[in-house]
């Protein structure tokens, strides 16, 4: 390589280089021919999502204690929450969160002291009418709600590892719903 | 018996089976029968091959870019062509108002032509063949020459000087690299000694695959075929050569104008003259229909099985189409793998690399031809 290089020399070396970054490039996309395509076919197969995932939300309408840390803690006020009566008496009126504000944040969920409202792994956030971004929750019917908890994430995280580490917790306080033993398809209502 | 003959034969054989004498009609009328059925089958079959690799050039490429490719028309996608069919036929065909009408409408006719022409001389197999002309291989070189009129005549009567860019290009690209592939057919010539394909392919029978011509004269017919294929991939305008239809520069080059049906024969030329340098190279170079299906199993001058007529034509066919098949496969390969060159690279590798080596090969050749080999 010390000696300048002849123009006869460049051809061939111009002439090898062309064969063997051909053979090379055809290699390469052959072996990605022979491989398995990575699309995720989304109506027929839906894709996975990471455990932290954060969806629609997930809420307990029976285990909620309407102390409104989750109002408070919103950056955008996107949280809702009416009661009504006082007392025994005191129950949910209205618990609705506006996703057309809501910024998935997760402090909501995190400030719960009863781990009643959790982020979902449902990805599908998309809605018909201007109206549906307005989700209200204590109306929701179980079967909505349990779609959305798609696809095993059905208790509130820090509940589903507590759970996991002393077992005998759990049945002190059993959840709502019982069948956090298949999560892929709860076959109670949960709220 | 040629194509004609078959035609003719398998319409006797119909006419029988309702009650009728076909063999009563006059000659001349059952040959211009058979002619017009010949052209409709070579049509037909044109127009499939462009269909199957419409579709088998979008599958490879998804599954080169690790994407599925269209798989919702149909099984696997394979009705994706016949609703593209469908949307291009029901198109408007729009022609330009300051296009030349004229011209315009006469140009995807030409190409079409110059694309199906050479099917008069390509054999199938031995009996399949619509005419076997002793200058046959000239014949299909020089008619697929007739595509550089008709793009050139789209590329200038679309008045968009784009498209005159991509119709320039292609006609510079084409006619320079006719050269190279003239002299590796001449190769091949030398070695057989005749300019008929069907000659030229009954020379390489024997040995299983072994008297191929790539075998045949190495390394000379080897490296020749090598020539024939890359410059027949820049006549049929196809990637690393697609500079006509540059769709960065030239938005689809001489051909941006069109649409609807006079689209379509541009597309069905382009996968016609794919397939036949396709078939030239497998007829060519790799032995036409005697492939790696034998057609008859001997050892030792004792025949165990042989194919009857029909089955040895049926054998012949399937290999020569599968040849043809997998190096349509490559240059969808190639296309995928491949960026486009540079006009000077073209011109390079035509002038400098391909037409030197041809020179090269056609002399090996010649001597090879010389030497008084022993026949084994």
């Amino acid at each position: 390589m010390s000696r300048p290089s002849t123009a006869f020399a460049q051809y061939w070396r111009t002439f090898w280089n062309a064969i063997v970054t051909t053979i090379a490039g055809l290699r390469v996309t052959l072996k990605y021919l022979f491989s398995k395509p990575i699309t995720v076919e989304y109506p027929d197969v839906l894709p996975e999502v990471p455990e932290q995932w954060r969806g629609w939300h997930a809420y307990e309408v029976d285990r909620c204690i309407m102390c409104g840390l989750c109002v408070k803690i919103c950056p955008i006020q996107c949280i809702t929450l009416e009661t009504e009566g006082t007392g025994k008496d005191r129950r949910v009126k209205l618990y609705q969160i506006h996703y057309g504000l809501c910024l998935f944040c997760n402090l909501c969920s995190e400030v719960c002291p009863v781990l009643c409202l959790w982020m979902a792994r449902d990805w599908d956030l998309t809605c018909y009418r201007r109206d549906d971004v307005l989700m209200r929750f204590d109306t929701m019917d179980p079967s909505e709600q349990r779609k959305r908890l798609w696809p095993s994430l059905i208790h509130h995280p820090l509940r589903a590892e507590k759970k996991a580490a002393k077992p005998a917790a759990g049945a002190t306080s059993p959840p709502k719903s019982a069948t956090g033993e298949t999560p892929a398809q709860p076959k109670e209502p949960l709220a | 018996m040629n194509l004609v003959g078959v035609i003719n034969f398998v319409l006797a054989w119909v006419a029988a089976l309702v009650g009728l004498r076909y063999e009563a009609l006059p000659e001349l009328v059952r040959t211009a029968i058979g002619m017009v059925i010949a052209c409709l089958v070579i049509i037909g079959f044109v127009a499939l091959v462009a269909m199957f690799f419409g579709w088998a050039e979008r599958r490879v490429a998804g599954r080169i870019q690790a994407r599925q490719g269209p798989n919702r028309v149909g099984p696997a996608g394979l009705l994706q062509l016949v609703a593209d069919g469908i949307k291009l036929l029901i198109k408007e065909d729009v022609i330009p108002d300051s296009a030349y009408a004229v011209l315009f409408r006469l140009a995807p006719i030409l190409v079409l032509m110059g694309a199906l022409a050479p099917f008069v001389v390509l054999p199938f197999s031995e009996n399949l063949v619509v005419s076997r002309m002793s200058l046959g291989v000239y014949y299909a070189l020089s008619f697929a020459a007739l595509e550089v009129v008709g793009v050139i005549m789209a590329g200038w009567a679309s008045n968009n000087k784009w498209s005159l860019y991509g119709g320039m290009r292609l006609a510079a690209q084409m006619m320079s690299y006719e050269i190279p592939m003239g002299l590796a057919v001449l190769t091949v010539v030398v070695l057989t000694g005749s300019l008929s394909l069907g000659d030229i392919v009954a020379a390489q029978q024997g040995w299983w695959i072994f008297k191929w011509n790539i075998f045949r004269g190495f390394p000379w017919a080897f490296i020749a075929a090598f020539i024939f294929y890359i410059a027949g991939l820049a006549g049929s305008k196809r990637t690393p050569f697609d500079l006509p239809e540059a769709e960065s520069e030239l938005v689809a080059g001489y051909h941006t104008e069109y649409s609807g049906m006079r689209f379509v024969m541009f597309m069905i030329a382009e996968y016609g003259t794919m397939y036949v340098v396709s078939v030239l190279t497998a007829i060519l170079f790799l032995g036409g229909w005697w492939g790696p299906l034998p057609r008859e199993i001997s050892w030792g001058g004792h025949v165990y099985w042989a194919a009857g007529p029909v089955l040895s034509n049926v054998i012949g066919v399937a290999n020569l189409v599968g040849k043809a098949f997998f190096l349509m496969f490559v240059i969808l390969w190639l296309r995928w793998t491949f960026p486009r060159v540079r006009v000077n690279q073209v011109v390079y590798i035509c002038m400098k690399v391909l037409v030197p080596f041809g020179i090269v090969c056609l002399v090996g050749a010649a001597i090879w031809a010389l030497i008084p080999w022993p026949s084994w």
